[in-house]
């Protein structure tokens, strides 16, 4: 009996990791009341368990613990890939071991990640995450990365964008999000100001790494320098310097616009007749 | 023949009769059609989610079905004292196990194949990369499926109540399907004794998860190869000889 209650134990541990892996992700263990994680928690559970879903579709169906693509990908940290390889490899199996090779044949595991118009089938999960728990900030953001940036539905992505901040008006990923679309996708600057000032704001008041940071100043900083305000974009280069001191990337458009800055300025000195 | 075509006849009627069947039908039928009508930001062709749910639903419908209906025959024939006519006649202890077994069978897949008649429209409907080979394993492989469950349900009903008998069932279903990954794993990572233990208990479960195409029919997976259909469908024999024989001992060791 005690055998069989460890057995039962060590099996059900990943999958409590699993569930657990699902709760956390939408906030912080401290920001959640006792009784809220007692009761009142089960939705927040299934929507995050819906964005799971949708990232083991994107691996064509098969679970891959280690691999975070999906979510990096919507927050610029890596890019799509077809197929790599996998971390731990079985030992041999005997030929007579019948079932376990059965087994071996019936279980999928390449790890493959879809491409193309075959991201759509991504959506519904991420939809439903969305209509579920409407405090679920990752569903709206990942879903208004795949419209906008995989299935060419921009303006699709803004609107469910706008839904999502109309639910949480706090949310400097949302402000992120809206405010990297109208950049990347319409040129539309003053909006994009806008927003991504407003999830600067947003972000200094809540916990964030660095590369959540990143997200937000340098997509403000191109977007000052597309608008001509190299002086306003200056600053945020040297922030992410700061942030991040072996990228070669916000050294040179220091250099660059530092230079452009000191061109300028005996320019502007003449005409002013100072 | 004819025995074992006599009971597995009524029993049959008896599926005709029963409320659950149509239920479960037009359950299947309405909510497939309601999640392929839905459409998400008028994206088109977005199938997989149904195909996903819709077998999910069909696996599991059949076999509430083949165990439901499996493990209330010989507690209602002992109950209800109609074992008594058929016993008296010239029928073996081990062939009236195998007539209710293939009548238990008979019913499980006339009900698995309505239910795969609507999933398969549905999947061909929803276009994409279906492919109708693995629409055949998956139908081949989900009467091997219900071989095992109806097999192991009239086993367990030589000594567990019909309540038990379903609990246990729907138990196994879950750890099966949901574990048995992790206790391949367990026997294939482990070493020595704890090894040969795992390995043991991994050759002793019904294998249910063998009979699963899920993954591979909604994410259009490569069909699987026919050695592998092979080896399956005698696995399924094996282990619902075994399962039948040690049944038709129980049985007969009965004290009616």
């Amino acid at each position: 009996m005690i055998l069989a209650w460890l057995v039962l134990t060590i099996l059900i541990a990943p999958k409590i990791g699993a569930y657990n892996q699902a709760f956390m992700a939408g906030r912080a263990e401290r920001d959640v009341p006792v009784f809220l994680r007692l009761f009142g928690e089960g939705r927040n559970i299934v929507s995050n368990l819906s964005v799971m879903q949708a990232d083991l579709y994107f691996h064509g169906g098969v679970a891959h613990v280690d691999c975070d693509h999906m979510r990096q990908t919507a927050m610029g940290q890596a890019d799509i890939e077809d197929e790599h390889g996998e971390g731990e490899k079985r030992p041999e199996l005997s030929p007579f071991n019948i079932l376990f090779r059965i087994s071996e044949q019936t279980e999928i595991t390449s790890h493959v990640h879809l491409h193309g118009d075959r991201v759509k089938e991504v959506i519904p999960w991420l939809y439903y995450s969305a209509e579920i728990d409407p405090h679920n900030v990752m569903a709206y953001t990942l879903t208004a990365f795949y419209l906008a940036d995989r299935l060419n539905k921009v303006s699709e992505g803004i609107a469910f964008l706008r839904e999502g901040l109309r639910n949480n008006p706090e949310s400097w990923q949302i402000n992120a999000e809206i405010g990297r679309i109208y950049f990347e996708h319409f040129r539309n600057y003053e909006a994009a100001e806008r927003y991504l000032k407003r999830a600067m704001e947003l972000q200094r008041k809540v916990p964030h790494d660095k590369f959540q940071e990143r997200y937000v100043l340098s997509f403000l900083a191109y977007t000052y320098q597309d608008m001509g305000r190299e002086k306003d974009a200056l600053p945020l280069y040297r922030r992410l310097e700061k942030l991040f001191p072996k990228s070669k990337v916000f050294k040179e458009k220091i250099m660059e616009l530092s230079s452009l800055k000191q061109n300028l300025e005996p320019e502007t000195r003449n005409r002013t007749g100072r | 023949m004819r025995t074992i075509r006599a009971i597995a006849g009524s029993m049959i009627r008896e599926l005709l009769r029963k409320k659950d069947f149509y239920v479960l039908f037009i359950f299947i039928l309405v909510l497939l059609g309601l999640l392929s009508s839905q459409t998400f930001f008028d994206l088109e062709g977005v199938s997989r989610y149904v195909k996903d749910l819709g077998y999910s639903l069909l696996m599991l419908f059949s076999f509430i079905i083949a165990v439901t209906f499996t493990a209330k025959q010989l507690p209602s024939e002992i109950e209800a004292r109609t074992i008594y006519p058929l016993l008296a006649k010239p029928v073996s202890r081990h062939m009236f196990i195998l007539g209710k077994y293939f009548g238990g069978l008979v019913v499980s897949v006339i009900t698995f194949t309505l239910f795969f008649a609507v999933y398969a429209a549905f999947y061909l409907a929803g276009g994409e990369e279906g492919s109708p080979m693995l629409l055949v394993q998956g139908y081949i492989f989900g009467v091997f499926f219900l071989c095992l469950v109806v097999a192991l349900v009239l086993f367990f009903s030589n000594f567990l109540t019909l309540s038990a008998n379903v609990t246990l069932s729907f138990i196994l279903y879950m750890i099966i399907n949901g574990f048995s990954d992790s206790f391949r794993d367990l026997a294939l990572f482990s070493k020595g004794a704890a090894s040969v233990l795992y390995g043991a208990i991994y050759y002793l479960l019904p294998h249910f998860d063998f009979f699963d195409l899920r993954v591979r029919l909604t994410h259009a997976w490569d069909p699987l190869a026919t050695w592998v259909i092979a080896a399956v469908a005698v696995y399924t024999f094996v282990y619902c000889s075994i399962l039948l024989y040690f049944a038709g001992i129980l049985f007969g060791r009965k004290r009616l």
